[in-house]
């Protein structure tokens, strides 16, 4: 299998050359794309080709035999094939497709592109093949004037933002004859967050002062908030009226007045390279939210004060998949 | 390459799939020998079985000894693999087998290409008005199904399967009456044909001996159809010549055997009749003619005893046009080896009837004098005329002549013409039609089967061949109102040849059918290259030469797509900005009249949001007008479907059983 991809590998980059080629006067977008006759294309399948050639058969016997019925069917089909061409065309034609976007993931993740294909038109549209490059097809029918919504998977390798790129959007409908196709380019990026490091050192706290070695759990004599149950918990802070209140296990959280906040930071990590420490400190912030204990970021050129909250979790993630990319801090 | 039995078809694809193919199977169990049909429809009943209880395909041993099977079954029975009956029924076998192995969308898509091809086989056999319905709604069904292979998300309804196939070929019909026309016909065939593509036509054959006529009489099938230019001749006077026997053994009667490049020019009188002939297929060469032929009709000749005959067996419905002269003189000088043929009598055959005709001369000043006696001979003597004659065991001639005397025409002609080559004038018979039936609504003429007929030609100085029809001395009514009348009213005869046929309710509603039959034979079935050259010179185009009708044929598709291009876009023509107004106005009303009346610098979707959050279920019916009109408006108003649009804001219900 792996020789097959390697082998594989060059045709692939022909392919995508060439694809750039054919659709070079195209525009990406970023969200909506109308798919107009110069977007589309369409060609035989082979299913076409064999039909042409059973119909080449046809006439040749219907000449034979000077049978008249058997030139009707034949110029039927033929007129009916012509048709499906038109068909098929015309099944593609004017259809909004419009990216939504995807979550986040972790790099190595599958992202799912959500995309909305948007029937303007009275009559449906069957049998819409949608996928992304290398990735398995969704199919798709949208009823007239209509909308429908599906999930694209995308392969992740690396962090950063990854665009959405082409589309590959392709029918046979109705007879199977001809297939038409677009290739919509969209640079909507998707947020990859870098991969979690799997033998993570363990969290290197450092206070503000930088001194380490502070105890761990927020056991203050300050509420600061409740927060959802995690085994090992101590059962004097379970907030029990708050159970009683919604039935879902919540924690009280207490802050002593000195700071006891962490920082997580890009420093610490010097004997690593710059991309594995990325990944030590996604895996430190997953831990740190986990843990339920507010943190901050430090990295070279961003400081992220402590919190703890999705919002904050996304936003120190969100800063490592961008980190030394350009334009990567002013992209919201 | 994939062993295992994986299916990757839905049971409803199978079920379409294996549906659309017995019905196109079913007419062939008419057609071929009953095993070969029902074993294909148990294949793919089978194969349908197989899909519905999800186990897997029969195993590639039991489809081979199928396979072996179907070819030795084929084999024994036409004793060959080749030609109409065994090649069809080997293609629907294979059909058949083809089930038992779908796997993939590819299978099914080659099945239902082969189930075509099974059509298109049905016509070999026939190419009746009833079957070329069925056809096309076989072929319709088989559309459908494959609209099912096309990777829809969903299984589409059948409604929908249908009525997109349906659309799809009402939308091909208008490109395949232009091919029909106007795609270049080669004269056929191409290969040779296999012997059987002639069977099960009747028709006039190449010899005469008892009892071929009768069996004719008792088929009521039509022979052809004719259109006369002017007024048409007599029924009497309505001989369709055929085929010219002039070899007698004694028994039978067959045609000369000169060699067939002998031709002759057609020979011409005074009183031309043109007509346009529909020949029904024989499988034979004859071309019939009203007797005497003017002309050679295209790709035929015309032999010396005056039979045009095609250069190709009649495999189709022929049409041809043609004068001729009922009047014409023929061979007035008599070749010696023509003469000596005329004269021929096998040796020892029908003494008596020798005698008989010795004296006749010997008594008589003139053969015309001959002629006259021989005629008076069966009028006078007690002679019947009867489709139902004794049989004639030893001599035929003496037999009917002096014994029997019980016959119809083949029997008058046979005798008359023994008993003129006896009395030494040249005689021959001739076959072909007489009469026919007038069609009741439209201008034309039936002559079935069942007017066979034959009659006598002797050649006389001075005034060539003249026509006798020993029969008229016997049955006049035969000559001039046909078989029926000249019968009577006898039980064991066929329905349609006794007397009071031709008045009955059957007999009418048998003509209609048959006008319908006439202009599907006129239209469909006889157009073939003459056909088609015809046609071309009638619209000028005969001079342009097949590549400017190339063009012609391409410029008339264009033509008509662009027709289909342009109504397309018609529908989806692009909308004035005020039409888009209007429609947002419309809307606008309609939600004022349920109490949402349009607030300043509310945008349209913050208004139809405020509807929906009122009326949550009304959402599905209030957004995507909202969402359209917004495109329309901002983006491009090109394909907005004004029409539906109009109609969804005018039918737009607020319901009122969730008030806000």
């Amino acid at each position: 299998m792996s020789i097959l991809a390697t082998l594989r590998q060059p045709f692939a980059h022909l392919r995508d050359r060439t694809v750039a080629w054919i659709t070079r006067g195209e525009k990406a977008a970023t969200r909506t794309i109308t798919l107009t006759r110069r977007r589309i294309y369409i060609l035989p399948t082979r299913a076409g080709y064999a039909f042409a050639i059973i119909l080449l058969v046809m006439l040749l016997g219907a000449t034979n035999y000077s049978n008249s019925m058997a030139f009707v069917l034949t110029f039927l089909l033929v007129s009916l094939g012509s048709n499906t061409m038109w068909q098929t065309h015309r099944n593609l034609l004017k259809l909004d497709v419009t990216v939504e976007g995807a979550a986040p993931v972790f790099a190595g993740q599958q992202a799912r592109v959500r995309v909305a294909i948007t029937n303007p038109h009275r009559q449906g549209r069957y049998g819409l093949q949608l996928r992304l490059d290398g990735q398995p097809a969704r199919s798709v029918d949208v009823p007239g004037q209509d909308s429908v919504e599906t999930e694209l998977p995308l392969k992740t390798e690396r962090r950063g933002q990854l665009p959405v790129d082409r589309i590959r959007i392709d029918t046979r409908y109705p007879l199977g004859l001809f297939e038409a196709w677009s290739w919509p380019r969209y640079t909507t990026p998707v947020l990859v967050y870098p991969r979690p490091a799997e033998n993570a050192p363990p969290i290197a706290l450092s206070g503000e002062g930088g001194d380490s070695g502070r105890p761990v759990a927020g056991d203050g004599d300050e509420f600061a908030g409740l927060r959802k149950y995690a085994t090992g918990d101590s059962p004097r802070h379970v907030a029990w009226k708050a159970v009683a209140r919604s039935g879902r296990w919540l924690t009280k959280e207490f802050q002593t007045h000195h700071s006891e906040d962490r920082w997580l930071r890009w420093d610490e990590l010097g004997a690593h390279g710059p991309e594995q420490r990325l990944s030590i400190l996604c895996r430190w912030v997953l831990d740190a939210h986990q843990q339920g204990q507010p943190y901050g970021l430090e990295l070279p050129d961003r400081v992220i004060p402590p919190d703890l909250s999705d919002a904050h979790r996304h936003e120190c993630l969100k800063a490592l998949a961008l980190h030394g990319q350009r334009g990567g801090d002013t992209t919201p | 390459m994939n062993r295992t039995a994986a299916v990757d078809l839905t049971e409803s694809q199978v079920r379409w799939v294996a549906g659309a193919l017995a019905v196109a199977m079913l007419p062939h169990l008419l057609n071929l020998p009953f095993w070969v049909p029902a074993m294909t429809l148990a294949m793919i009943g089978w194969g349908w079985w197989i899909q519905h209880r999800g186990t897997g395909l029969p195993p590639r041993a039991i489809r081979l000894l199928l396979v072996a099977a179907a070819t030795a079954g084929v084999l024994l029975q036409f004793h060959t693999l080749f030609g109409r009956d065994a090649g069809v029924s080997l293609l629907i076998i294979m059909l058949g087998l083809k089930l038992l192995e779908l796997r993939s969308r590819r299978d099914a898509l080659l099945a239902l290409f082969l189930g075509y091809f099974v059509v298109a086989g049905h016509f070999f056999f026939t190419q009746s008005i009833p079957i070329a319905i069925y056809m096309i709604g076989t072929v319709w069904l088989m559309t459908a199904a494959l609209t099912g292979l096309s990777g829809t998300a969903q299984p589409l309804p059948a409604r929908t399967r249908l009525r997109s196939a349906g659309v799809m070929l009402a939308q091909s019909i208008p490109m395949m009456i232009v091919l029909f026309v106007l795609f270049p016909r080669l004269p056929g065939p191409i290969w040779a044909l296999p012997k059987d593509s002639n069977s099960g036509l009747t028709g006039l054959g190449d010899e005469m001996s008892p009892g071929l006529i009768s069996d004719l009489i008792q088929s009521n099938e039509p022979a052809f159809r004719v259109t006369f230019d002017g007024p048409a001749p007599a029924a009497d006077a309505r001989y369709w010549r055929g085929p010219v026997l002039v070899n007698f053994d004694g028994r039978t009667w067959r045609r000369s055997e000169r060699p067939e490049n002998l031709v002759r020019p057609p020979p011409t009188g005074t009183q031309p009749v043109s007509y346009t002939l529909t020949l029904q297929p024989s499988g034979k060469r004859w071309l019939l003619a009203l007797d005497r032929p003017g002309g050679i009709p295209p790709a035929a000749t015309l032999t010396p005893a005056l039979e045009i005959l095609a250069t190709s067996p009649v495999r189709d419905v022929r049409q041809y046009r043609l004068t001729s002269y009922p009047d014409a003189r023929l061979d007035i000088e008599l070749d010696p080896w023509t003469r000596a043929q005329a004269l021929r009598l096998p040796e020892g055959t029908a003494p008596q009837a020798r005698e008989l005709a010795r004296e006749w001369r010997d008594r008589s000043p003139t053969p015309e004098a001959v002629v006259q006696r021989a005629l008076d001979h069966y009028r006078q003597q007690p002679f019947y005329y009867t489709l139902q004659p004794p049989r004639l065991i030893d001599d035929p001639i003496d037999e009917f002549l002096f014994d029997t005397r019980r016959g119809f025409c083949e029997h008058y002609a046979s005798s008359f013409t023994v008993l003129m080559r006896a009395a030494g004038i040249p005689a021959r018979v001739v076959t072909g039609y007489l009469g026919g039936e007038r069609s009741p609504l439209a201008d034309y003429l039936l002559i079935r089967q069942s007017d066979a007929h034959a009659w006598a030609e002797v050649w006389l100085e001075g005034r060539g061949w003249v026509r006798i029809d020993p029969t008229a001395a016997v049955a006049p009514d035969r000559v001039e109102r046909g078989v029926s009348a000249a019968l009577g009213e006898d039980s064991t005869l066929p329905a349609f040849v006794r007397a009071s046929y031709g008045a009955s309710w059957l007999n009418r509603m048998s003509m209609s059918w048959d006008i319908v039959n006439y202009y599907w034979n006129d239209w469909v079935l006889a157009f073939g290259p003459e056909r088609q050259r015809e046609l071309l010179e009638k619209l000028g185009l005969h001079r342009l030469g097949w590549t400017a009708i190339g063009l012609i044929l391409m410029g008339a598709l264009g033509l008509l797509m662009a027709l289909y291009a342009g109504l397309y876009w018609w529908r989806n023509r692009p909308r004035h900005a005020s039409e888009v107004d209007a429609l947002i106005a419309a809307l606008e009303k309609r939600l004022a009249e349920h109490g949402y009346v349009r607030r300043p610098h509310e945008s349209l979707s913050a208004l139809g949001s405020r509807v929906a959050g009122d009326y949550p279920h009304c959402r599905t019916a209030v957004m995507p007008i909202v969402t359209l009109l917004q495109r329309a408006r901002y983006r491009d108003a090109d394909d907005l479907d004004h029409g539906s649009l109009s109609r969804a804001i005018k039918h737009l219900e607020l319901e009122k059983r969730n008030p806000p």
